[in-house]
């Protein structure tokens, strides 16, 4: 306890120093607001999380070059390992806000530990900016004070199940991680094709992190399918479709899935080529809309993106549309302090009030993915959806697809602070 | 004498822990309570391995059972909290009676191996039982609150969680520490020091182990019902083998085949990772496996059993 | 009377007792002699129920103890001192004392009486017993097993690493139990001890019994023949 007491006051202190240098330099004054990230340093989505972190870190970066929020400057507080493990990322949000004195949190990129942290969002009244696309985040499971400026599953399946459908294959078989976020894709995409008049062949639950996908690929029945759908981690994508590959699978049906199994996962080998992607924002800078393509620069210059979607030094393949919800997060904290005149947190019913009307967000450098819908019930935001194919081991945009809008499953409005 | 002086402490420990909740931030309370639940589960342990001199490598099977017990008995049946404790309790120790059957009658590494091989089935199985357990996802739930006449306490406060958690694991503490007192108690430690001798001034060695197997099996249980009732989330790590090497880590460092001796390890070591979780990430398990190798080259008995002879060195000079 | 009667043991495929039969009265001290090796040891496990014989039959006077728990055997009044330590070292001496005790506390009186043969244990009651020397844990194991007031009392080598004197007080208290009707058989290789103490000697070789004698019949180099000492 002495030593938590100690960080604890040397925070207060780093964050009173902090206070006076910007004080002296004039550009934003008071307290800082202090963002928490949940950060998985390590696990499944510890490739994702540490670009989160750095779009977080840029997104800040260029508001306190501005006037911080509401004149008052920004500061990203890291939690110690979530370790991609719901249970630790649970605690770790406990201690971002009880000890580390975050005002808001932006969440892990796992679907899992969203959900079980966001009860605990509510009960400690923090404003909660999960990263994960688990449908029931902004379902069932979700909650007030969860807040969320990228898509999710169901809503990147419903703006694209028709075009694939139309393209790809009326038969579908679905093999999908028995994680949260791949289990929440089976389930959407499964009822969109049988809404349709598709055919859902089968469903195979695989094991995260198994071992090998032989048992798993043998049951696909290769002559009733026409289009096979996948739903991994990245962890899992890495060893699956290299495997699907060596069965002759990827040659013999269409591929199609969400990017974001992908994301931090190099092209640029056979596996992968000719495989569909829904993404909410093209990896490669040619690809960009022309109205987006000078907000792209900037983007990709201020989180330190090349304009393949690499890092700057072409070694690792980074998550750019993944990112939008970590650096939009911070954009709509922006708009919520400053529209509810946020001063602490006991302002915050006013924050999460002034934040879920239906409101259109302009394409701007805070929301650089483009423009999109913030809906109220849900307090969910809907943006444009692309299919990129994997041609010659790059991924070119087919198609530009509407933002994918579907029935509000909760209206959180009317749930009590 | 000494008896008076272990009294005191204990007295005093507890009044220490009483007033906590006036001098930390809701998150040390909380950090608090989950070193009390784990430091019961490793109390546990020690009836099993620091009493009785049965290595386990399956504690975290009656744990995971508590938890989910307590925690199904909540979403699912929606019972009461007291209701969800003996459920959780009642699990775990069904589960202790059926395979304590099989295991008590195998020797040392036997012993060992089959153990981890109950554990490493029960995670598979609460991995591959989704629909119930919700895998390593997890699930989320609401802790009844306490109530009876005017008072009603929500466990979404962390100070009720903290007291509910310091009572309960304070009247375990008590009923292992009379336990360990008694003929029976007695009886654990004389097959740990030597099963055939035990066996051949009569005591029934297998029936004894069985006892000790249950009983540590299900204060195990009650120890994972609590954490489920305080944490509100349960997840299939609760099943992993590391949870059941943790038990085995933090009873040798705090001093196994002591009361006193798992409680200081969970503590001590929960510290530990706190702190060099902010200063030096990987260095946790560096530093256990380094200290564990330490105690058990030159005090095997633990941190509990190096201080006790350092003070019986200053007395006697 | 304890009785065994073509008794056969195995240490997996090793046939280690090939057939032994023998028999203890009350009030009977008998002696089981054989080199190293022989199976003196395996026999005393046998008849506690340690070792699982395969063929032949163990009885307590009417019963059959074979193929019953060690614990069962214990309770029906055999007692067992096995070879080396004896004790629970980490228990005081007055602990181990207790232990022979069933039910009940230890008062004085009894407390004074089992340690009569033994003064030294009386000064080092609140001693742990895995501080004693050797000869110091032989007493308070017999002391703990008359506690225990058994019929028939089993000794795996009592003189091994015994100081002369301690030998001395040693013998001194096996003739008192054997006094107060217990029979006692004591595996030994030591002929001066055995022929001294036994009333009867059996000598084992390689499982099986070579030899019975009454002692007064033999002499000590015919003994140490068959001991293979002083060849
Ligand atoms: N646990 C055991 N496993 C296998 N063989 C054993 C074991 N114990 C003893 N033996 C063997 O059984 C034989 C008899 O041993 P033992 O009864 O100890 O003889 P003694 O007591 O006469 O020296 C020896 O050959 C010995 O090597
Ligand atoms: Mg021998």
């Amino acid at each position: 306890m002495k030593i938590s007491r100690r960080s604890f006051l040397k925070l207060s202190a780093g964050t009173v120093a902090l206070g006076a240098v910007v004080g002296y330099t004039g550009h934003a004054q008071g307290r800082a607001i202090l963002i928490g990230h949940q950060l998985d340093q390590t696990g499944a989505v510890a490739a994702f999380a540490k670009w989160h972190n750095q779009a977080i870190a840029a997104a800040i970066k260029r508001l306190n070059e501005q006037k911080g929020i509401a004149g008052r400057p920004v500061e990203l507080v890291n939690s110690d390992d979530s370790q991609t493990q719901p249970a630790v990322g649970k605690d770790q949000f406990g201690k971002l806000v009880n000890q580390k004195n975050a005002d808001f949190v932006i969440g892990s990129v796992f679907s899992g530990t969203n959900i079980a942290t966001a009860p605990l969002a509510k009960e400690l009244k923090t404003v909660y900016f999960p990263q994960g696309i688990s449908t029931p985040i902004t379902g069932d499971q979700g909650n007030r004070y969860i807040f969320k400026s990228y898509h999710s599953v169901r809503a990147a399946v419903e703006a694209s199940y028709r075009w694939a459908l139309d393209n790809l294959g009326k038969r579908w078989t679905i093999v999908a991680s028995d994680l949260e976020f791949a289990q929440s894709q089976a389930q959407d995409f499964s009822a969109k094709v049988r809404e349709a008049g598709g055919i859902v062949i089968d469903i195979i639950t695989v094991p995260f992190r198994t071992p090998d996908f032989l048992s798993s690929l043998n049951k696909i029945n290769l002559s009733k399918t026409e289009a096979l759908y996948q739903a991994f981690n990245a962890v899992d994508t890495v060893r699956f479709m290299p495997a699907a590959f060596e069965f002759g699978i990827t040659r013999r049906v269409p591929v199609f899935g969400l990017i974001e199994g992908v994301d931090v996962l190099d092209v640029n080998t056979p596996p992968y080529e000719g495989a569909y992607f829904v993404t909410s924002y093209p990896r490669r800078a040619d690809q960009i809309p022309s109205e987006l393509t000078k907000l792209d620069a900037s983007y990709r210059e201020r989180v330190g993106i090349g304009t393949e979607g690499k890092s700057l030094d072409g070694k690792e393949v980074v998550p750019i549309a993944d990112l939008f919800g970590s650096w939009q997060a911070v954009s709509l904290i922006k708009l919520g302090v400053e529209q509810s005149n946020w001063q602490s947190k006991k302002d915050n019913p006013a924050f999460i009030q002034a934040l879920e009307v239906n409101r259109i967000l302009k394409a701007e450098e805070s929301f650089p993915q483009g423009e999109q819908f913030l809906r109220a019930q849900d307090h969910l935001s809907f943006h444009s959806h692309y299919i990129e194919r994997v041609e010659n081991g790059k991924l070119n945009v087919k198609v530009r697809l509407p933002e994918g809008l579907y029935t509000p499953q909760v209206d959180y409005t009317k749930e009590a602070f | 004498m000494k008896d008076s002086l272990q009294r005191l402490s204990f007295a005093f420990a507890i009044a220490a822990l009483t007033i906590f909740p006036w001098l930390g931030n809701s998150y040390q309370i909380s950090f608090l309570t989950s070193i009390l639940v784990w430091a019961l589960y490793a109390l546990s342990f020690d009836l099993l391995f620091g009493y009785t001199g049965l290595l386990s490598l399956g504690h975290s099977v009656y744990f995971g059972l508590g938890a989910y017990g307590a925690a199904l008995a909540i979403k699912q049946l929606h019972l009461s909290l007291w209701l969800a404790l003996l459920v959780g309790m009642g699990i775990a120790l069904l589960a202790a009676l059926a395979i304590g059957l099989f295991v008590v009658r195998v020797k040392s590494h036997g012993f060992i191996i089959i153990t981890a091989v109950t554990s490493l089935v029960f995670y598979l199985l609460a991995q591959s039982g989704r629909e119930l357990t919700h895998g390593n996802d997890g699930f989320s739930f609401t802790t009844p609150p306490i109530v009876f006449g005017l008072v009603d306490w929500s466990f979404s406060n962390p100070i009720v969680r903290f007291y509910f958690a310091l009572i309960i694991v304070t009247l375990a503490f008590l009923a292992l520490w009379w336990l360990v007192r008694t003929p029976l108690g007695q009886a654990f430690r004389l097959i740990r020091e030597n099963e055939v001798r035990a066996e051949i001034i009569g005591y029934p060695v297998t029936q004894l182990k069985f006892m000790a197997f249950v009983i540590a099996g299900t204060f195990a249980g009650f120890a994972g019902a609590v954490y489920a009732l305080t944490n509100r989330f349960v997840s299939t790590e609760l099943f992993h083998w590391t949870i059941s090497a943790d038990a085995i880590i933090w009873t040798l460092f705090g001093g196994a085949g002591t009361l006193i001796g798992p409680v200081v390890g969970t503590g001590l070591l929960f510290w530990v990772k706190e702190w060099l979780s902010e200063v030096w990430k990987t260095g946790y398990p560096l530093l256990v496996g380094l200290v564990i190798l330490l105690l058990i080259r030159f005090a095997p008995d633990g941190l509990v059993g190096l201080a006790r002879r350092l003070i019986g060195r200053r007395n006697s000079t | 009377m304890l009785r065994l009667e073509n008794v056969h043991a195995y240490y997996g495929q090793s046939h280690v007792l090939q057939g032994i039969s023998l028999q203890v009265q009350p009030g009977e001290i008998v002696g089981l002699l054989g080199r190293n090796g022989m199976g003196k040891t395996t026999t005393l496990k046998s008849v506690m129920g340690l070792v699982q014989i395969r063929a032949g039959r163990i009885q307590l006077n009417e019963l059959t103890i074979s193929r019953r728990p060690a614990h069962r055997i214990a309770r029906l009044g055999i007692g067992y001192i096995p070879q080396g330590q004896r004790v629970f070292s980490e228990l005081t001496v007055l602990e181990n004392l207790q232990l022979g005790l069933s039910r009940g506390r230890l008062n004085g009186a009894l407390l004074d009486k089992v340690t009569r043969p033994f003064p030294v244990l009386k000064e080092r009651l609140t001693q742990a017993a895995g501080t004693l020397s050797g000869g110091e844990q032989q007493m308070l194991a017999i002391a703990r097993a008359m506690l225990a007031q058994p019929k028939y009392l089993l000794m795996d080598e009592p003189t091994e690493g015994l100081m002369p004197s301690m030998v001395q007080a040693l013998e001194d208290q096996i003739n008192v139990m054997k006094s107060e009707g217990l029979g006692i058989l004591i595996a030994e290789q030591n002929a001066d001890t055995a022929l001294r103490v036994c009333d009867r000697f059996y000598i084992l070789e390689k499982g099986s019994v070579r030899a019975e004698s009454l002692t007064h019949e033999t002499s000590l180099e015919q003994l140490q023949k068959y001991l293979g000492i002083g060849l």
